[in-house]
């Protein structure tokens, strides 16, 4: 089954959640996802299933370690839209951020060749687009963008200062082009490699222990131009504190299988480490 | 470059390139199903566009191209508005 392209919650419901932080901060914001959390474990099916499935079959967990384990996963998922929230309504001085191979990112800035960072559904993924800001060059994010345009735009409005352009993924295909200019002026593309929606092209490659299905696009992307190749991904460490890790970036031009395999391999030990940050929800196994 | 020029030299390299049947190249012809494009083949299409017509290709520009024509006149008004600047 195929992630459906939508992200859950509308419009009024977000409003009410930036207000409810902005005047009563984020304490009590994670106070009230501990209920959050507990309507989506008890009543959110499909993800509950594919969450259990991932620590239960995919990490051996005990069926009950398991059945927690999801629960804390989606309160982990609810703290890091929370964060995302915060940060990108102007919060970010709050928050500290290590670095582990940041000098990668400088390094390409400063060789003016741009890149594409690839990331998953594991930690905060938004949160590094803003902790990005300080490379300097153009920054460029890939999402499915149809069904929640009017978010993103209330979001962007509460934002201090957009820190990077959106390429929304349309099925005129004219992404694709927008992706091309970009590595063209040798600016940076953020993707996901773990993701992918109904009809699109998938590759089955093995993902911890167990064959999965993963996008092809991103990595076409990512080996078509000649542009370095780089895996982030950005964990929650504590309350108010995230580590930036970055490989060191790639030349896979024309090696879509190399790309792949080392992407998944990277994912794999990022998860393994951080399961309850793992956010992909859905049945993505073969 | 005159319009019948323009059109002679996208079909030409559509026929070579893509290895499109010259037969099912037609004014009204949906462009994308009869090139079978996917993603990767978008790509490739722009960047013939940009080296035969030495203009730069947007995503947006592509939203209105449904037929030939349409990519046609496209072509053709950005080859006379380079011209013009």
């Amino acid at each position: 089954m195929s992630w459906d392209g939508k992200t859950r919650g509308n419009l009024f419901g977000h409003q009410i959640f930036v207000f409810a932080l902005n005047s009563l901060g984020l304490w009590f914001a994670y106070f009230i996802l501990l209920f959050v959390a507990l309507y989506f474990f008890l009543f959110v099916r499909r993800s509950r299933k594919s969450v259990f499935y991932f620590f239960h079959s995919r990490l051996g967990y005990s069926v009950l370690s398991a059945y927690w384990a999801t629960y804390i996963n989606f309160f982990k998922f609810g703290q890091n839209l929370i964060d995302k929230f915060a940060i990108m309504s102007g919060g970010k001085s709050k928050y500290s951020t290590t670095h582990k191979g940041g000098e990668y990112l400088d390094e390409m800035t400063k060789n003016g060749t741009g890149g594409v960072l690839m990331s998953g559904h594991v930690g905060n993924f938004e949160v590094g687009g803003q902790l990005l800001e300080r490379l300097g060059g153009k920054i460029n994010v890939i999402m499915q963008d149809e069904d929640h345009e009017k978010i993103k735009k209330y979001v962007e409005s509460k934002s201090k200062k957009k820190s990077f352009n959106i390429i929304a993924i349309k099925e005129d295909l004219s992404h694709v082009i927008n992706i091309k200019n970009a590595l063209t002026n040798n600016e940076f593309i953020c993707v996901h490699g773990d993701r992918f929606i109904e009809g699109a092209e998938t590759i089955e490659i093995d993902f911890l222990g167990k064959k999965a299905k993963f996008p092809k696009g991103p990595f076409v992307i990512a080996t078509r131009f000649g542009a370095p190749v780089t895996f982030n991904f950005v964990i929650k460490t504590g309350m108010r504190s995230y580590q930036f890790s970055a490989t060191e970036p790639k030349l896979y031009r024309h090696k879509l299988d190399e790309c792949m395999k080392d992407y998944v391999s990277k994912l794999e030990e990022v998860v393994r480490s951080n399961p309850h940050q793992w956010f992909n929800h859905y049945d993505f196994w073969a | 470059m005159t319009k019948e020029e323009v059109i002679e030299k996208i079909n030409e390299f559509l026929v070579d390139e893509f290895e499109v049947d010259p037969d099912s190249i037609s004014a009204e012809a949906d462009l994308k199903e009869t090139l079978d494009l996917d993603s990767l083949d978008y790509v490739d299409l722009v960047v013939v566009i940009e080296s035969n017509f030495g203009f730069k290709v947007k995503g947006e520009d592509f939203i209105e191209i449904k037929t030939f024509q349409n990519f046609y006149d496209y072509v053709e008004a950005k080859v006379a508005e380079k011209v013009t600047n």
